[in-house]
């Protein structure tokens, strides 16, 4: 070496460089994590917290008034009960669903745990018109009891109590419950329990004494997981919560749209953040600490089949519980976006109940001919436009990135928890901060000439933008473990038969890898198209995406309005279902786990 | 050996997918012996242990306790102590408390729990681990404390799964004379189930012998030594050379030639003659009772030589032949089967 190059000055050069190509994937999504993530939110702290110099926000200040704060802690309140009473509830029904994977035998129980698994994975507004579909006040149950009872006022209400906001918590998150507790209790030696019954224990004392202790780390996990998905949960709460309830979320929604009180939603998004902080680093703690128990090395044949009337009852008993709570919302949405159940009130022909594909034809029709009501097909179009930008983005920046973190040095470690920070931000959060950033005063007056207008909020690419901020962390992970599992011999063993870089990544890295990526980038399509949260921030009225032209039909009286939200969820539900079975047919297993 | 029958299996079955496991076991034991229940690997052994335990039901045949039948009496209502081959100890609880756990589930007084652990941990050696987590103890000191846990609350009767299978050689031949010692000392009668035969002649007064589903011989383990029951317990065994051959009037005519034997059977019957492998080496004289062959392995023993024959027959002799030497030996021992 001291031979090849003996003057320091080339070394130093050559320093300099290696260390310039270890920094150059991460140069792009730096900047655009950097622009796009903390940036705006350090906007939100920086007028949240009242630091009104660096916020640009002079003539603002937060409103610490004897009317607001009372409002902030009633809304930490709430949040706190609905997210406890919701982790309660999940719990109840979880615990029996996951004992029934984890110790019995059936058929079709893949499709069974499946279809426990779908709800977590569709957006909030397909959720939340699966139940309006089945127990809203045109929903099949209504419909169904008004019509046998003769009744003129639908009898059951669900959509804007506290019920339908658990009943829909529980249904999107009793899966974790499912796979987690399930997971360890399939894994628990089976031995352990019979051990105890030769020992004297009763059925209900080897529970109490040996079964749930065992399963406590995972049960608590569970729970932690659970609460904090409730804890921040947002499209459930403005969607089938109505006016009435106001989780932390909702409420910056409130304040920053209809309030239009931007220092008090970044406060409520600070203490939001705080409490999610919280909340993660306690589970991240408390996971490594029990990793060993709740991820069993053995895998045992637990399961049999059932035995005896006893045990054949509760199977069938808790399959009857899992398929009518699971898959009638599921059901209840695609068959009410095809029935004609009741005479549109706005017209005066009544036509006869039956099936009809008038609301699918409704999606090309502007009925108000107003420039803020276009089509509803229009949202569709904007919705995989959108999609299709966060998956060129998110793949782009992601790869580079990827690539240096599958095989981490110093700087990688360093960098890989600042990548993963968009994790912990909501994304109604991630939309706030971009209303606060991305306006006229992002840079101080006089800066810039004013023809040059720098006001993005006018444009629509900040929706994609904070797609790809939210899809980024997951896209890299996955990138980042199929990349991971190529090892370094693979590269000299190419590099030695005579293989080019370019090759050696045709040849060799990308069939190894293009599954997981395939399915890395379906991820960012199926999150792009059902998010919620930043768009219901973000979208300008004459760019609906899918999910907010949605909760705008939706939130209209009408059989039309209604109608035209049940087929648009309906279509939603289906491009999602295909993206979640490309998703999980091609990732590798084991990621993307919680 | 106690002389009461204490425990009574009679005609026990049970099949898996379809097939039959167990085509009606029979056995009985008493008071204060210890009972090996013999057999190859996937014969069944340890499913009659949890029928016993009542961990798991019988198709058909009744195991009764003292003269009553266990059917509808529940595991934890059984008083039997079980001993799984991988212990399952509890990962949860010390040492302390996974022996304690039987009498804690009878409501035992804590002074009584604590004096009772005490006794068993120093029954088997186990003193100082009590407040150790289970999950840092070697495999040799888990067995004790699975042993341990199991007899804590006296149990009518004790079942041992293979205790010893997951140790290795030497440390199972120390435990083995350590586990005689607890059984003998304790007198709880104990079943000890093994597909290993040196640890079954070691450790019981009776050996029960399990074959294709059934009991293929009954005894203590001189007495199934010297007289095996038919020509599978004889090759289960290692017991010598099986010849399959026909009886003449001389005595038994088999490939290797005819061995002079009195019988009773008529001539003509189809029959295994075992050939012990205790033999000498012959130069001349006599040709019956007699095979000769080549040898092909040689292994040293230390007292002697297992010696092996280009035809397959082995024999243990006291000085070590050459291989490809062609030898005539004179069998010592045999029977017909």
């Amino acid at each position: 070496m001291e031979n090849a190059h003996p003057q320091g000055k080339c070394k130093f050069s050559i320093m300099v460089l290696s260390s310039l190509r270890r920094l150059l994937p991460w140069l792009a999504p730096a900047v655009f994590l950097g622009l796009f993530f903390f940036i705006p939110l350090a906007r939100i702290l920086a007028l949240g917290l009242d630091f009104s110099f660096l916020s640009g926000f002079t003539q603002w200040k937060v409103p610490i008034s004897s009317v607001f704060l009372p409002r902030v802690f009633n809304v930490l309140g709430f949040t706190f009960t609905q997210a406890a009473l919701s982790t309660l509830l999940t719990l109840v029904l979880g615990l029996p669903l996951a004992y029934l994977f984890a110790r019995f035998e059936f058929p079709s129980k893949a499709i069974f745990r499946a279809l426990t698994a779908i709800p977590f994975m569709l957006p909030t507004v397909v959720v939340a018109a699966g139940f309006t579909a089945l127990l809203g006040p045109r929903g099949w149950i209504n419909l169904a009891l008004m019509a046998v009872l003769r009744l003129d006022q639908p009898p059951v209400v669900f959509v804007g109590t506290l019920t339908a906001i658990l009943v829909a918590h529980v249904f999107y998150n009793a899966t974790i419950v499912i796979r987690i507790v399930g997971n360890a209790w399939a894994g628990m030696e089976p031995r352990l329990q019979d051990a105890a019954r030769t020992l004297g224990a009763s059925p209900f004392k080897t529970l109490l004494h040996i079964t749930l202790p065992l399963l406590r780390p995972a049960i608590f996990a569970a729970s932690l997981l659970v609460f904090l998905f409730d804890f921040t949960s947002y499209g459930v709460i403005l969607l089938l919560g109505g006016p009435r309830f106001a989780t932390l979320e909702v409420e910056v929604y409130i304040q920053a749209l209809q309030m239009l009180n931007l220092p008090a939603a970044s406060l409520l998004s600070v203490v939001q953040l705080l409490c999610t902080l919280g909340f993660s680093a306690i589970y991240s703690r408390y996971i490594s600490s029990v990793t060993a128990v709740i991820r069993p090395r053995a895998a045992w044949q637990n399961a049999q089949k059932p035995r005896g009337l006893r045990q054949r009852i509760v199977v069938t008993g808790l399959l009857l519980v899992l398929v009518s709570f699971f898959l009638l919302p599921l059901l209840a949405l695609p068959l009410r976006s095809i029935s004609r159940l009741e005479a549109d009130r706005a017209s005066t022909v009544v036509s006869a109940p039956g099936l009809t594909l008038d609301f699918y034809r409704e999606l090309f029709i502007n009925r108000r001919d107003s420039i803020f009501y276009v089509p509803p097909f229009l949202a569709l179009r904007n919705s995989l436009a959108y999609a299709g930008v966060t998956v060129c983005l998110s793949m782009l920046l992601g790869f580079p990135a990827a690539a240096a973190l599958a095989r981490p040095g110093k700087l990688e470690k360093w960098l890989d928890p600042l990548l993963m920070l968009p994790l912990g931000a909501s994304s109604v959060t991630l939309g706030l901060g971009y209303l606060l950033t991305f306006n006229h005063t992002l840079l101080p007056p006089g800066w810039l000439p004013e023809s040059v207008n720098l006001n993005l909020l006018t444009s629509p690419v900040l929706v994609p933008l904070a797609h790809t901020t939210i899809a980024l962390p997951f896209v890299i992970r996955s990138l980042q473990a199929a990349l991971a599992q190529i090892p370094e011999r693979y590269h000299e063993a190419a590099a030695v038969l005579g293989a080019s870089r370019l090759q050696i990544w045709l040849n060799v890295v990308w069939p190894i890898i293009s599954r997981p990526a395939i399915a890395a980038g379906a991820f960012a399509f199926t999150i792009s198209l059902g998010e919620f949260g930043a768009a219901s921030l973000l979208v300008r009225p004459d760019y609906p995406t899918l999910p907010t032209a949605i909760y705008r039909f939706l939130s209209q009286p009408g059989a039309l309005n209604y109608g035209q939200a049940m087929s648009m969820a309906t279509i939603l539900m289906l491009v999602c279902g295909l993206g979640i079975l490309v998703i999980e047919g091609l990732r590798l297993p084991g990621t993307g786990d919680f | 050996m106690g002389e009461t029958v204490i425990l009574e299996v009679t005609n026990l079955r049970k099949s898996y997918n379809g097939q039959p496991l167990l085509k009606g076991i029979s056995f009985s034991i008493s008071a204060g012996e210890t009972v090996c229940l013999l057999g190859a690997s996937g014969s069944g052994k340890s499913t009659i242990l949890r029928m016993i335990a009542g961990l798991e039901n019988t198709e058909s045949g009744d195991i009764c306790w003292q003269g009553r039948s266990l059917a509808g009496v529940q595991v934890h209502q059984r008083n039997f102590g079980l001993m799984f081959q991988d212990y399952a100890l509890f990962p949860h609880l010390d040492v302390f408390s996974n022996v304690a756990f039987g009498l804690r589930m009878r409501a035992w007084a804590q002074r009584d729990i604590e004096l009772r652990v005490d006794e068993v941990l120093r029954q088997t050696n186990l003193g100082v681990f009590a407040r150790r987590r289970v999950t840092e103890l070697s495999g040799g000191e888990q067995q004790r404390v699975a042993l341990a846990r199991a007899l804590a609350p006296r149990p009518g009767l004790l079942m041992l799964d293979e205790p010893l299978g997951a140790l290795d050689r030497a440390l199972r031949e120390s435990l083995i004379k350590e586990l005689r010692g607890i059984l003998q000392r304790s007198g709880v009668p104990a079943i000890y189930v093994t597909h290993d035969q040196q640890e079954a002649f070691a450790i019981a007064d009776r050996i029960i012998l399990l074959h294709e589903g059934l009991v293929a011989q009954t005894g203590s383990p001189p007495q199934v030594f010297a007289h095996p029951a038919d020509a599978w317990v004889a090759g289960f065994l290692g017991l010598g050379n099986l010849l399959p051959g026909v009886v003449t009037a001389e005595g038994v005519e088999t490939a290797s030639g005819e061995f002079p034997y009195k019988t009773a059977l008529p001539v003509g019957r189809a029959v295994t003659l075992l050939l012990r492998p205790q033999a000498e080496v012959v130069e001349h004289g006599e040709l019956k009772s007699s095979v000769t062959g080549r040898v092909s392995d040689v292994v040293f023993r230390g007292q002697d030589y297992r010696v092996e024959l280009e035809n397959g027959l082995f024999f243990i002799l006291a000085a070590a032949p050459r291989v490809g030497q062609s030898l005539r030996l004179k069998i010592l021992h045999m029977e017909v089967l």
